[in-house]
């Protein structure tokens, strides 16, 4: 082994023949995996963090080089997990040439999804010195009855982007992984690659579990980001009320063409189409020079799409969250953010995806999508101003990802339970799992839960006579194999042209509004429906001008807690203080003032209105669309338990409203302090919602653990059908067995991510602390417009149903 | 709740099934026993009890109703041949003196031996004097007939941007509907206004909606 300072300085010439100099970041980590120390570095994209984590690593590993070494079989070295696929080939292409370059001879391959088989099997029998892998191609590899010959060589685990891993089951899958790999190969070093996040300590604790040495390195290059709202030229010229739709095209037709190349990110599928189709009919010079891209496009098209983006052959791209991540683009020199980000962190994330160059600029603009929203550009500057970013909550105890991995081991035949066990408790997930729930868990896989235990397809696992776990019969062990992955999939149909080609997926409930001829937008065109034959649908390019835009489900994320703080302050903010957005909205606030008022800081708005929809209640919180869904949720079913009543609920992400179809005095609120944080729990979990969130929150639990299964080949219709209806399993375990671990944490993963129960209870913290202030309106307030304007509604009722379908009955009209 | 229809005389029973009360005879709507199982097969954890309270459910009517006649409007089963079929075959043979009639529906693929091995009698279209029953309604036929198949339901709109759907019997010109009896079934939201009768079973009671 050479010297610490002489590998430093082979490092450096290596770095000099490329005409680059080495940062100190890149030093700093070279150090320390040198000294065999793990740690995580903090670092944006474009800033060398590859090169920081790889160049050490290879340097640590010349001797295998070496001429009398070269005959030696070695297994895998090192592991580059990435939860991007587009990221892989970039990734693996510096990497090899970077060694190449410097007569290293070595390769570096990439191995997920879209591996071959036959690339796949060579890898096994002819190791690569590197492997750029996802987390669910290194759990299928940890499936392999000889995955403890294919890693024993395993030295380093590099996790890149693990700020967007952590918070999500995949970063559970991660860390497991990670503890069975070091089971198998007991020196591994593991380095983690993060953006900024707020709590990136524990985040670092996380990934390196239990190593009380764990470094963090950050880069500390200061990247500059501009940010700029664009308004209106004239207030009166939209509605104060409800959507700006394309008044501001004008403006960002402005800003796309004094760029050279402009991201568009949309917060949802659907508006990225409508924007595509938009700035197309304002500007017809921009066709074949601006594309579409979102998750629901084939993969092809997205491909093309990034890879003409990377040449910078296009001046626009309209796109949803699937470009935050991914491969840089050198080209792009400007990102426009339609619609609220919804968090700082998201919003810089994004901002950063221009001004890719060494000392580039990031410029972002932020277009509002109705007039409140505004505010939030004051918000945003306001939070990165101060540097207030939010934290990633990391998930723990998800047992549906530790019945997956149980799975995964018992296949290889060479654990025992205890083994598993320890592997587990050795993740930061997984620390504090009982005895108890380990029972139940293993119970579950070998004899199928309590109610399906007389049913041979429930039991996936048995213990052979050494006390090993192996799998019940092939099919599981196939089954399994297919549906490794935390990623669950809807109901999408695949549309196709009638001669052939790909275009992307659907949801099935929007194609099965539509008739054959009718039109719809899709990829920046305008479509035929010709049939739906076998699951597909055939279109093909219509010569009409109108049509539909497909809906998505999903996609509408609450803005942060931060966010939601910042806004606040900027709209009780003083005159003094104003930014331009609030100068822009002095004719709303005036109106609202008109109306209602304006809340203070340490004031909660409620307003009290009649239309003929009957008798609204809104409220303010200002805590994001999911915080407010509960609270409305919890308001209804207090005030539902005071007197027999009915509800329809509706929110956004400033406040919410509850609709009646009888009166309700609002005092009441007040007087039965309804806010109280005793009894959340109950109450939540008795209010309608916390059990259809549970739902929603089931589906994919069940899918994860091996309840039902998703994307078997040669699947007949009939089948695909069958799978929507996780809902009546939930229903079935909610009868029969609550005490099933997957149904309850069902109902955890709602409390702590759909309602944010920590959140939840700081709000209504700050509401005991809050003056409240009732206002009775004429009509709706400016504040409430956006809400009512939300068709999207839940409802409650504690009335006799026998009372409601009197009133129902009555207004019944042919 | 009475009506009439085709020249007889009806009773709606509130536990979403009719009744003829000069023969005695228990009408009742697609039970679809089985697609417990068909949902377990395709990888779905749905435990027998759901399957049992239904059939709970069907020996608690019959008792109720004294019946000397059941009539399955189709759609009894839902898939070919499994074990549930044998509860079908149990409850058949605890009402021994009585008669079970299916009339075939479209789900209903195997051969007339193996229902009548349960103790079925099987027929595609049975009579009681001028109401036909048959599987699927005809809306345009010319003869009276009582019909499954549709699963009908309807939305009532409530005030405050809020509904809820119900199940209903639906009556049209010579046709009339009945609603799905099994409780793994879903409703097919009828249009009001293309029916001259509907009745609606709210749980508690059976209402006549103009």
């Amino acid at each position: 082994m050479k010297s610490q300072n002489s590998l430093i300085s082979t490092g450096k010439k290596w770095f000099a023949n490329r005409k680059w100099k080495v940062k100190s970041f890149q030093l700093e980590v070279w150090n320390l995996i040198f000294q065999k120390k793990e740690g995580l570095l903090n670092a944006p994209t474009g800033s060398g963090k590859t090169l920081a984590l790889f160049t050490p690593i290879l340097l640590s590993e010349l001797q295998r080089f070496e001429v009398k070494n070269l005959k030696k079989k070695h297994g895998i070295c090192a592991l580059w997990i990435t939860p991007l696929r587009s990221l892989a080939k970039e990734i693996a292409d510096s990497t090899e040439k970077f060694a190449v370059e410097n007569d290293i001879n070595l390769k570096v391959e990439i191995r997920n999804g879209d591996t071959k088989p036959a690339a796949r099997k060579k890898q096994l029998t002819h190791p690569p010195f590197m492997l750029v892998i996802t987390p669910e191609s290194l759990h299928l590899m940890l499936t392999y009855k000889d995955s403890d010959q294919i890693f024993k060589d395993l030295k380093y685990i590099v996790v890149d982007e693990w700020h967007e891993l952590i918070g999500t089951k995949r970063g559970v899958q991660t860390e497991l992984a990670i503890a069975a790999l070091k089971i198998l190969s007991p020196e591994i070093l593991t380095w983690g690659i993060s953006a900024t996040i707020g709590n990136l300590p524990l985040a670092t604790n996380i990934l390196l579990f239990k190593n009380e040495d764990a470094q963090i390195i950050r880069d500390l290059t200061p990247k500059k980001i501009i940010v700029k709202t664009v308004l209106p030229e004239d207030f009166s010229v939209f509605s104060w009320a409800g959507h700006l739709g394309n008044r501001l095209l004008p403006q960002v037709l402005e800003v796309i063409n004094s760029h050279k190349s402009t991201l568009l990110f949309t917060n949802t599928r659907s508006q990225s189409e409508i924007w595509y189709k938009l700035l197309l009919e304002a500007d017809p010079n921009l066709s074949g020079i601006m594309a579409l891209h979102h998750g629901s496009l084939s993969r092809e098209l997205r491909v093309w799409v990034e890879n003409a983006l990377k040449d910078g052959k296009l001046k626009a791209v309209v796109c949803t969250s699937s470009l935050d991540l991914g491969v840089d683009f050198p080209e792009v020199d400007c990102v426009v953010q339609i619609g609220g980000a919804k968090g700082v962190a998201r919003f810089l994330q994004r901002a950063g995806r221009s001004g890719h160059k060494p000392g580039g600029i990031s410029e972002i603009y932020f277009v509002p999508t109705h007039a409140l929203e505004i505010i939030e550009g004051a918000a945003l500057k306001d939070a990165i101003e101060k540097n207030d970013i939010e934290d990633r909550i990391p998930k723990v105890l998800s047992y549906d990802v530790l019945v997956q991995f149980v799975t995964t081991l018992a296949l290889t035949e060479r654990y025992s339970s205890s083994e598993i066990l320890k592997i587990a408790r050795n993740t930061h997930a997984f620390q504090d799992l009982t005895n108890g729930e380990w029972n139940w868990i293993l119970n579950f896989l070998i004899h199928g839960s309590q109610s399906l235990q007389q049913y041979n397809e429930y039991k996936k696992i048995e213990i052979d006579e050494n006390g090993k776990l192996k799998p019940h019969n092939k099919r599981i062990a196939m089954w399994h194999r297919m549906n490794i992955g935390t990623i669950v999939s809807d109901d999408m149909m695949p549309v196709k042209y009638v001669s052939g080609g790909l275009i992307g997926h659907v949801e099935e409930w929007f194609i099965s509004k539509l008739k054959k001829g009718d039109n719809f937008h899709f990829a920046g065109r305008l479509l035929e429906l010709v049939r739906i034959h076998q699951m597909e649908v055939q279109v093909k390019l219509s010569k009409g001008k109108k049509g539909l835009v497909p809906g998505w489900l999903g996609g509408r994320l609450p803005f942060s807690a931060q966010l939601g703080e910042h806004i606040r302050n900027q709209i009780s903010a003083e005159k003094s203080e104003f930014r331009e957005e609030q100068e822009f909205l002095q004719t709303l606030f005036d109106k609202q003032n008109e109306r209602s008022i304006v809340p203070k800081e340490d004031e909660l708005l409620m307003e009290y209105t009649k239309t003929r929809e009957g008798y609204h209640l809104f409220c303010y919180p200002f805590e994001g669309r999911f915080v407010n869904e509960a609270l409305a949720g919890l308001l209804a079913y207090r005030l539902s338990l005071l007197f027999p009543i009915s509800f329809s609920m509706a929110f956004n992400d400033y406040g919410f409203e509850i609709l009646s179809p009888t009166e309700i005095n609002p005092e009441v609120i007040l007087d039965n302090n309804l806010f109280t944080a005793q009894d959340l729990i109950q109450d939540i979990t008795a209010s309608l919602n916390a059990t259809e969130m549970a739902k929603r929150k089931f589906r994919d639990i069940a899918v994860i653990a091996g309840l039902v299964y998703q994307g078997l080949y040669g699947v007949n219709k009939k089948q695909k059908q069958l799978q929507a209806s996780t809902q009546l399993l939930f229903d079935v375990f909610k009868e029969y067995e609550p005490n099933n671990l997957l149904y309850r944490q069902s109902y955890t993963e709602t409390f702590e991510e759909a309602l944010e129960e920590e959140r939840l209870r700081n709000a209504l913290d700050k509401i005991q602390k809050n003056k409240i202030t009732i206002i009775y309106c004429k009509s709706p307030s400016p504040f409430a417009f956006p809400i009512l304007a939300d068709r999207l509604r839940a409802s409650m009722s504690s009335e006799k149903l026998e009372d409601r379908l009197e009133r129902m009955i009555k207004i019944f009209d042919k | 709740m009475r009506l009439e229809f085709g020249g007889e005389k009806w009773i709606v029973l509130i536990e979403k099934a009719l009744f003829h009360p000069e023969s005695a005879s228990l009408i009742l709507g697609d039970l679809h026993i089985g697609k417990a199982s068909d949902l377990r097969k395709a990888g779905q954890a749905i435990p027998f009890d759901i399957q049992n309270k239904n059939i709970l459910n069907l020996i608690e009517l019959i008792r109720k109703s004294d019946c000397k006649k059941v009539i399955f409007l189709g759609d009894l089963f839902h898939s070919s041949f499994n074990k549930e079929f044998h509860f079908i075959e149990q409850v058949i043979a605890y009402f021994s003196d009585l008669e079970f009639i299916l009339v075939r529906g479209n789900h209903e693929k195997d051969a007339d031996r193996l229902y009548e091995n349960l103790g079925l009698k099987v027929c595609k279209n049975y009579k009681i004097k001028d109401v036909q029953f048959i599987h699927e309604p005809k809306l345009t036929a010319d003869f009276y007939h009582i019909s499954g198949h549709l699963h009908p339901g309807i939305r009532l709109k409530d005030i405050g941007r809020m509904s809820v759907a119900f199940p209903v019997l639906a009556i049209q010109n010579k046709c009339m509907v009945l609603p799905a009896w099994g409780n793994l079934t879903g409703k097919y939201i009828l249009k009001p206004k293309e029916w001259d009768k509907l009745y609606l079973f709210s749980g508690k009671d059976v209402r006549e909606l103009g």
